[in-house]
């Protein structure tokens, strides 16, 4: 057989490697959150590192002592007494690339894991995806690994270790993390847990398909950010959503802004709906709700406006809340604020002329909508080259006749307006994907969406000028994992412990799971017994050996052999049976063999009557 | 020393009518021979050296040649040479003693270093070359080569590095006070050597010696092994440590004696009973009044055994 050994420094090397490894991983997971600078050290220090571990150079601690101590102090010259958190992060990672370049022990190899540790611990601060998962369980596999080769080579004091052998420490590295899993799965589900992070700091950069004014022409690559705004639980509907945040009611001539804030009382009459939205912090206050909102459950909001609700704080993280609402609905207000009636100045003879023009065959309301709509239909809906100018609206409506949804909208309220019927334009998001693994809608900054509403006969109807153009194709597992984490993991607080507490009280189905989680914590620890009995097996059975021969008093020196420290002994009877335990235990272990269970009994028996030997 | 191996234990038997006090020194020849080296004995003259030759070389069936040293002993003498014949015209080949399986070469440190080096070329190469011819030496192929320890005139020791290539250096010593009784009963019985008869065919040898080279050797034993090869590189009594082929040594050595023993890995005792006979000649110290065999086992009690 040809046994592959593995040298010393070979080892030394793969564990050098994995520690690189294991550094790496936290690395990625914050530098892009912590100064270039401290990135740039970072990885020059672990490019020296290298260099430093091939040439077998080892700096002077006095040196790394003084390094350490600068590079300590650098991140805190330019800090603020708010912002405490993010130069001790950069001191840390700092520290631990300075560990690279000293001499390592097994002790410096153990400061690394843990410096890594704390600082993927640090990372959660700024970033929670489930990706995070991916790098604990990384960093559990090699760390895992790391600390059984280490340990490995100080405990058998061996120059070589085995090709095979280190395969068998990787499979138990992985093992031991397979089975750690449900182990922390428990944990997680029974550690004590406040419903706010211990520190809550807002990094997340806003970026926003959402805007609280609209300024016709000066859009932004909203149709490209594919940024999930919300994720709705909810059964899936057949027809087109309109997800409503904001009114619009006056119009500058390029911009929409909201005035009307009375909170006028409306009847509404519709189809009920129960859903719950998962909202990302970038929809400023505003609360996206389903197109026509009945209730919204969340502390700390207003009614800003029939249908547009807003928290009294910008959330800056994500927000859970349940509302329901009406679709098919019909919203009926007895009157409206002259305010929807309003034309600006820049709506010139033109437009008023076109207006007329095209609603000279209506009849009523309900037609003068109806052909606007129509007359609508002919323009194309674009997403570059928009109209501009001075009056971007004549532009649209005279020389682009393409536009996005902002023009559409504009166009039609203001053409209602001229025609004197309430019109205003509404804010929000349109449509939306719908994921059929998890059972929710996914909305983008890119499904945002303009659209009308009129006031005809004491009813506000909705009219969707600009239809959405495309849908591109969600990939659908990914966006699953990313809400499994988001509602499972990132939502899990002290309130869901207490309803599975509580769903634990009564008898039958849960009781069983109790008794599960019982069985399934022994079964880990039954596992972690057999792996430590597989690694003492041997050991174990020459330690026994030698006790008992202690209390005969027959101490064994370093340097003797087994069979060599037998045959000092006098006493003929214990001589003869340690010969024996000996002979078979040389046989295992000189052939480099896996014991046997016969074997095992065998030299255990053997011991026995050695002890009993000494009793008699 | 207690065999266990059957076919050894045959041999030993065979051997039993010239056994006096000479065990020893004949299971050391035998793990040489087995372990495919070659053999130096040191002693002063008349304690059985030449006799354990030819006992050997009759028990195990092989040829037996013998070489007397003295300071004009030629290479030739040694290897053969080409001689001219009448008969036929042409210059024919006369092989020396080498061409044996066993050659004996007594009291080596007589011969010039010209003749040393040629005999050791021999050992080395298992070939000789005269006449820019290259014949082959037959296999197995072993030298027993004898040294007198106090000799000083007209002698020309061996150098260390030719004292590597024997694979152990042992001496007979004297045959205690039953044995040499025995003997001086019995008389003079090198007759008696001649009369032996073979215990093992020559393929057989071969076989033992590949059977050998299959016993298991642990990694924990190679590592003390070198542990112990380092030590002495390093240590401050040792002017030269011992050479990989040293080492080599101790393993297949350590190997043949767990065959002897009947079995099939080797233990670390092995090792250590085989190291006196394999080192010693192949280190020097720095100061000639230490012990060699002190500072050896002192070496070995400086690093731990496995397991």
């Amino acid at each position: 057989m040809l046994l592959r050994f593995i040298t010393q420094s070979k080892t030394e090397n793969i564990i050098f490697v994995l520690s690189i490894l294991i550094a790496l991983i936290p690395f990625t997971a914050i530098f892009s959150y912590i100064s270039n600078y401290v990135n740039f050290i970072f990885l020059l220090i672990i490019l020296a590192s290298v260099f430093l571990h091939i040439k077998k150079i080892f700096l002077p601690i006095w040196l790394l002592n003084f390094i350490s101590i600068g590079l300590i102090i650098m991140p805190f010259l330019s800090f603020s007494l708010e912002d405490i958190l993010l130069p001790s992060i950069e001191a840390l990672i700092l520290i631990l690339s300075i560990r690279f370049l000293s001499k390592k022990s097994s002790r410096e190899y153990f400061q690394i894991y843990l410096l890594s540790l704390l600082l993927l611990g640090s990372s959660s601060l700024f970033n929670i995806s489930w990706i995070f998962l991916i790098r604990v369980l990384g960093m559990l596999v090699f760390t895992i690994f790391a600390i059984l080769l280490l340990t490995y080579m100080k405990e058998v004091k061996e120059d070589f270790i085995n090709f095979e052998k280190i395969i068998n420490l990787f499979k138990v590295a992985i093992f031991i993390c397979v089975i750690s899993i449900p182990l922390s799965a428990l944990f997680f589900v029974i550690l004590p847990r406040t419903p706010v992070p211990l520190m809550d700091i807002g990094f997340s950069k806003t970026k926003t398909g959402f805007s609280s004014t609209v300024n016709l022409g000066s859009v932004r690559d909203i149709e490209e950010d594919k940024t999930i705004i919300m994720r709705v639980t909810m059964e899936k509907l057949s027809q087109e959503l309109y997800w409503r945040v904001i009114t619009f009611d006056s119009f500058d001539g390029k911009r929409w802004r909201k005035r009307v804030s009375d909170k006028d009382s409306a009847n509404i009459y519709g189809e009920k709906i129960n859903y719950t939205v998962t909202l990302e912090p970038l929809t400023e206050q505003y609360l996206p709700v389903l197109d026509y909102p009945l209730k919204i459950y969340i502390q700390d909001i207003s009614q800003e406006y029939p249908g547009v609700y807003r928290m009294k704080f910008s959330p800056e993280k994500t927000i859970k809340y349940s509302a329901t609402s009406f679709v098919n609905y019909h919203l009926k207000e007895a009157s409206v604020s002259s305010a929807y009636l309003e034309i600006p100045k820049i709506v010139s003879e033109k437009i008023i002329n076109l207006t007329q023009k095209i609603t000279s065959h209506a009849s009523n309301k309900r037609e003068i909508a109806e052909s606007i709509l129509k007359y609508l239909t002919n323009y194309q809906y674009a997403l570059k080259d928009l109209p501009t100018g001075d009056n971007p609206v004549e532009d649209f409506l005279f020389n682009k006749k393409k536009g996005n949804c902002e023009y559409f909208a504009t166009a039609m309220a203001l053409m209602l307006r001229i025609k004197n019927i309430p019109s205003r334009v509404v804010g929000g998001f349109k449509g939306g994907t719908y994921n059929e693994f998890g059972g929710y809608y996914i909305v983008r900054a890119s499904d945002a969406h303009l659209w009308v509403e009129a006031w005809i006969d004491g009813q506000w109807h909705r009219f969707d000028p600009s239809g959405k153009i495309y849908r591109t194709h969600e990939s659908v597992i990914f966006n699953l994992i990313d809400y499994l984490w988001n509602s499972i993991v990132l939502d899990y607080d002290i309130k869901a412990q207490f309803k599975l507490a509580k769903s634990l009280k009564t008898p039958e189905i849960k009781f069983t799971r109790e008794i599960f989680l019982i069985l399934m914590s022994l079964g880990i620890l039954y596992g972690f017994l057999k792996i430590y009995q597989y690694f003492n097996k041997k050991r174990d059975l020459l330690n026994r050996f030698f006790i008992i021969m202690k209390k005969q008093g027959f101490e064994r020196k370093k340097y003797e052999g087994l069979e060599e420290f037998v045959s000092k002994i006098e006493n003929s009877e214990v001589k003869l049976k340690a010969e024996k335990f000996v002979k078979e235990y040389e046989k295992i272990y000189f052939k480099d063999r896996e014991i046997s269970k016969e074997e095992h009994k065998k030299l255990k028996a053997l011991l026995e009557q050695l002890n009993e030997t000494h009793d008699n | 020393m207690i065999i266990k191996n059957k076919k050894i234990l045959q041999i030993l038997e065979s051997l039993q009518s010239c056994l006096q006090g000479k065990e020893k020194a004949i299971i050391l020849s035998l793990i040489a021979i087995f372990s495919k080296g070659h053999l130096l004995i040191e002693d002063f003259p008349g304690l059985g050296k030449t006799s354990l030759a030819i006992a050997l070389s009759k028990v195990l069936n092989l040829s037996f040649g013998r070489i007397q040293c003295t300071n004009d002993l030629l290479p030739t003498d040694i290897t053969g040479l080409s001689i001219y014949s009448k008969n036929t015209g042409e210059f024919e080949f006369k092989p020396g003693p080498i061409f044996n399986n066993i050659v004996l070469v007594d009291e080596i440190n007589r011969a010039t270093p010209k003749t040393q080096s040629a005999l050791l070329e021999a050992m080395a190469e298992e070939q000789v070359t005269v006449d820019g011819k290259t014949y082959k030496l037959p296999k197995p192929f072993f030298v027993i080569a004898t040294q007198n320890p106090v000799e000083i005139y007209g002698t020309f020791p061996l150098p260390e590095s030719q004292l590597d290539r024997f694979m152990m250096k042992i001496s007979i010593g004297y045959p205690d006070r039953e044995a040499e009784k025995q003997i001086l009963k019995e008389g003079s019985s090198r007759e008696n050597l001649y009369r032996l008869t073979a215990a093992i065919e020559k393929e057989e040898i071969i076989k033992i010696q590949n059977e050998i080279k299959q016993i298991y050797i642990s990694e924990k034993i190679i590592n003390w092994i070198i542990d112990f090869v380092n030590a002495t590189r390093q240590d401050s009594r040792i002017l030269l440590g011992i050479s990989t082929r040293a080492a080599l040594a101790i393993t297949t050595t350590a190997k043949a004696y767990a065959y002897f023993k009947g079995r099939d890995y080797v233990i670390p005792e092995d090792v250590k009973e085989m190291i006196p006979f394999v080192v010693p000649h192949r280190i020097i110290l720095k100061e000639e009044e230490t012990l060699k065999q002190e500072v050896i086992s002192s070496i070995l009690q400086g690093i731990s055994t496995p397991p």
